[in-house]
């Protein structure tokens, strides 16, 4: 099973309708596509408007077999991808459109069921936690963490879609405005309203539409617990370790054989904590990792700027993590091309890490 | 409920009728076994686990007893991770639950 076709918006501080959004995402992606070869269609939000896998399948003018909402918090696109994956490979649809959105006062950035964070309720406070334990855990200074988005928003200055793209010293991260103790404004992803879009089908689907279809080698989930209480340990990310090595499995590959990679960085320490989980760092070496990559300028893990740089609407941001490694695999992401890449990644977790979803794709 | 207990600066969590698992978040049923969970009054001291601070506000995460993770508010100055702490206040704030924490016999490890 494969994508044939991608499309997005560009991601704003701009409030539009979910609709719009939804709409103007899917029609790049349907460019050049047969719309009667699409039996699903799936949205992934976290917006509070109704039925909008029907509404998007009329506003298209498709008469799908399957439409419903997927919501999964900052995970979301993600879990639409895995879900229309079992659509397909289960034969209950052949193609699927899967279109994430978001405005930017997007209720899914708080799940108000979790009383085990009391009064801290903001990403912002886990995000803070979190980037206290590992500093703590693993001895890395302010300035080794301040790689990231220096580094992530230096890449999405390449990315015409992107939010928050823009040069910074290390001593611009680490001197920009204090949220936290423990984070600066530059360490935060900016919610955003914004759009992206897959087309996803069987092989014969994918070769009918594309000649260079990027095929879904692996996908996992898991979720080690929904409450922030929940968790083990604040300086790993167990359920993006246990979706990680089911994907590999899945995909028959190891970690080292990942070319670029798309992390869900919604703080600056999610990266290096990911890439570790990822297997693409030994443990306590995720910052480090970071750090030589913006040193050096590769552009290996998140090439369009990952939420830091591109911006975070929360439901479009995995299906656009899947969109950038379509592009990178099909070698056409233009000034963001990382050479030779021939198997991609997506990591994409939700409600501080509580649960994780990887895809393993390849050319 | 939870959050009447709460309201009336009570913790009270569940507790399996079953096998005795201390349910939390609180749940009408355990996570273990199924069995029904009824609300038991839960012991309020504790250890901090992480701790941070916004503005003048410093919040922490503490596990009470040996089974329950939450974050609150830390009064005490000068707090550190490992300081043994007890639940000093509870509530409910437009329909929020919030918690308080102060030590209990010293600072702990300072970050």
């Amino acid at each position: 099973m494969g994508i044939a076709s991608v499309g997005q918006t560009t991601f704003t501080r701009e409030d539009h309708p979910i609709t719009d959004l939804l709409l103007e995402a899917a029609l790049a992606a349907l460019d050049g596509v047969d719309r009667k070869q699409i039996d699903c269609v799936l949205v992934s939000t976290n917006d509070s408007a109704r039925y909008l896998g029907a509404i998007l399948s009329e506003l298209i003018g498709v008469r799908s077999q399957i439409s419903h909402t997927v919501e999964s918090m900052c995970g979301s696109g993600g879990s639409s991808i895995m879900s229309a994956y079992s659509y397909i490979k289960s034969g209950l649809a052949e193609t699927a459109l899967v279109v994430g959105a978001e405005r930017p006062e997007s209720p899914g950035a708080v799940l108000a069921w979790d009383v085990t964070r009391g009064q801290f309720q903001s990403p912002i406070y886990w995000g803070s936690i979190l980037t206290r334990s590992y500093r703590r855990r693993h001895a890395v200074s302010p300035e080794m963490l301040a790689s990231v988005p220096a580094k992530n928003r230096r890449m999405a200055l390449d990315n015409p879609h992107a939010l928050c793209g823009g040069e910074h010293t290390i001593l611009d991260v680490v001197e920009s405005r204090e949220i936290t103790s423990d984070l600066r404004l530059l360490d935060c992803s900016r919610a955003c309203s914004g759009s992206a879009a897959l087309v996803l089908a069987s092989e014969e689907g994918c070769r009918s539409i594309t000649d260079r279809p990027v095929w879904v080698a692996g996908l996992s989930q898991d979720a080690s617990s929904a409450s922030f209480g929940g968790y083990l340990e604040h300086h790993s990310i167990e359920s993006s370790r246990r979706a990680a090595a089911g994907a590999y499995r899945m995909a028959g590959i190891d970690p080292g054989m990942v070319d670029v990679a798309e992390v869900h960085d919604a703080f600056s320490v999610c990266e290096p904590m990911a890439l570790e989980s990822l297997g693409m760092a030994e443990p306590g070496e995720g910052a480090q990792l970071s750090h030589d990559l913006h040193q050096t300028g590769s552009r290996r893990v998140n090439p369009r700027g990952g939420l830091l740089g591109a911006g975070h609407p929360l439901g479009a941001t995995g299906v656009a993590q899947a969109a950038e490694i379509v592009l990178q695999l099909r070698g056409e992401a233009g000034k963001r091309q990382v050479e030779g890449a021939n198997t991609g990644l997506t990591h994409g977790m939700s409600a501080a890490g509580t649960s994780s979803v990887v895809t393993v794709m390849q050319s | 409920m939870f959050e009447e207990r709460l309201r009336r600066g009570q913790f009270w969590v569940t507790e399996c009728t079953s096998c005795r698992h201390t349910v939390w978040p609180v749940s009408a049923n355990c996570p273990r076994c199924l069995g029904k969970a009824v609300l038991r009054p839960y012991g309020k001291a504790g250890v901090v686990l992480e701790i941070s601070s916004r503005r003048d506000v410093t919040f922490c995460v503490c596990r009470l007893g040996d089974d329950l993770t939450l974050m609150g508010r830390m009064v005490s100055p000068d707090c550190g991770v490992g300081a043994r702490v007890a639940m000093s206040r509870c509530g409910m704030d437009g329909g929020v639950p919030f918690f308080e924490f102060s030590t209990l016999d010293g600072p702990g490890d300072q970050a």
